[in-house]
């Protein structure tokens, strides 16, 4: 999902770059004191989500965790990915520096969209919707996130579509599984401790 | 109010705590490549970082100039090889699919360099001439760090003829680099493999600090705005 250095054109990189700070600036912006935790939290969490491997087939894939982020924080999610990618790429060599827009662009986009597809479903009475929201939410994002990674690598001519559309079937196991994953954290949250949803 | 915080936090804290249990033995998901010579061979594997061979990935392989030398895919066990071109260094870059990128160099063998012929001496006195011949070598040439296949000059002047068990000398240092080779060649790839970088518990937690104090400076600042208490 993390796409490395030295594949992209430099206008690709610039283009993602631009799109991903004025997200983060706006992510910044929508940031209230009280909410800073939970953003801190998440973060970490996918930080930590990647070094989680779902073997597939020939390769091996990873958590990503956007669907939960963008349900849990909105716009937020744009500063809170781009500051955990970038201590991915310092720390673990995991991805790239030159990369870091458009790896942001990709996964926090997604996640932005899933928070205004399902917060409405989120964060209405009962656990059953939540599960619902939660499992689409997961389901959604890390499709919408390999399609920016597919069409990114097209824009750079790496890829045709004809190899995204594989990679996309290829990866529905890894949707499956955020799904359910999403799923479980947000009834878990609702059943415990339903502020964490709400704001 | 306040209690509500700090159970929320915690709560949260205790889902972050499960995830980072999970993650601990395993490692950064990313795609690594490593190369050594082997017998004049340039062997090279390809591997994600959680073990998984990297099948069937593009590799390319670049001279010292950035001239592209050639090109093949990684088999079945992440594996490939070719013949080590006449350039002093080659630049490996293996790309799999989803935008996977990783490259290594691989460097030639370092040949000794030429010595001059050293001078005829009397047959009787093969001992003593060995050790001048050997003297006059040290000064003037260093010891090649690989086991190079281009011959050194005899320490014997009847090199040539056979000793007791019938195997010129030539063909004993022949038999002995071969053997080192052979040997070496393991060895060199659990170098090549032990030089990647690994990634560590320790540069998990301080990224979880990094993200705790880059939200702590949010904060700061956010309440340095007069934003919603």
């Amino acid at each position: 999902m993390h796409i490395s250095e030295g594949i992209c054109s430099p206008p690709v990189l610039a283009a993602g770059l631009g799109l991903a700070l004025a997200g983060v600036a706006y992510g910044l912006r929508k940031i209230d004191a009280p909410d800073i935790p939970k953003v801190g939290v998440l973060s970490s969490a996918f930080f930590v989500a990647s070094l989680i491997h779902v073997p597939i087939g020939p390769t091996s894939v990873h958590l990503v965790l956007n669907g939960l982020m963008g349900v849990l924080l909105g716009w937020a999610a744009f500063p809170a990915i781009m500051i955990a990618l970038l201590l991915q790429g310092v720390l673990f060599q995991y991805g790239g520096l030159t990369t870091l827009g458009i790896n942001t662009v990709n996964m926090a986009l997604p996640a932005v969209i899933c928070y205004y597809l399902f917060r409405g479903m989120v964060r209405a009475e009962g656990v059953k919707k939540a599960a619902l929201a939660g499992f689409a939410s997961g389901f959604v994002s890390i499709s919408l996130s390999l399609l920016g990674v597919a069409t990114t690598l097209v824009l750079t001519q790496k890829a045709f579509l004809i190899t995204a559309k594989v990679v996309l079937i290829a990866h529905v196991p890894v949707m499956v599984i955020e799904g359910l994953i999403t799923a479980f954290v947000l009834v878990f949250l609702k059943k415990v401790k339903p502020e964490i949803i709400e704001g | 109010m306040e209690i509500q915080r700090r159970t929320r936090c915690m709560v949260a804290g205790l889902c972050l705590l499960i995830v980072l249990m999970m993650a601990v033995p395993a490692q950064a998901h990313k795609i690594m490549v490593f190369g050594y010579l082997d017998e004049g061979q340039v062997r090279l594997e390809g591997y994600f970082a959680d073990g998984k061979k990297a099948e069937n990935s593009l590799v390319e392989v670049f001279g010292p100039d950035g001239s592209k030398l050639l090109e093949g895919r990684t088999d079945t066990q992440g594996t490939f090889a070719f013949p080590m071109p006449d350039v002093p260094q080659v630049r490996i870059v293996l790309s799999a699919s989803m935008g996977h990128r990783a490259e290594c160099t691989v460097e030639g063998e370092r040949k000794a360099p030429v010595r001059p012929p050293v001078t005829a001496k009397p047959a009787a006195a093969s001992r003593p001439a060995a050790g001048d011949a050997a003297n006059t070598r040290a000064r003037e040439a260093t010891v090649p760090e690989r086991i190079s296949t281009v011959q050194p000059e005899s320490l014997r002047e009847d090199a040539a003829a056979p000793c007791a068990s019938g195997l010129t000398e030539q063909q004993v240092r022949t038999i002995v680099a071969q053997e080192l080779d052979r040997k070496l060649g393991p060895l060199r790839r659990e170098v090549a493999h032990l030089a990647q970088p690994q990634t560590s518990l320790t540069d998990i937690l301080g990224g979880i600090g990094y993200i705790a104090g880059i939200m702590g400076l949010i904060m700061y600042f956010k309440a340095r705005r007069g934003g919603r208490a």
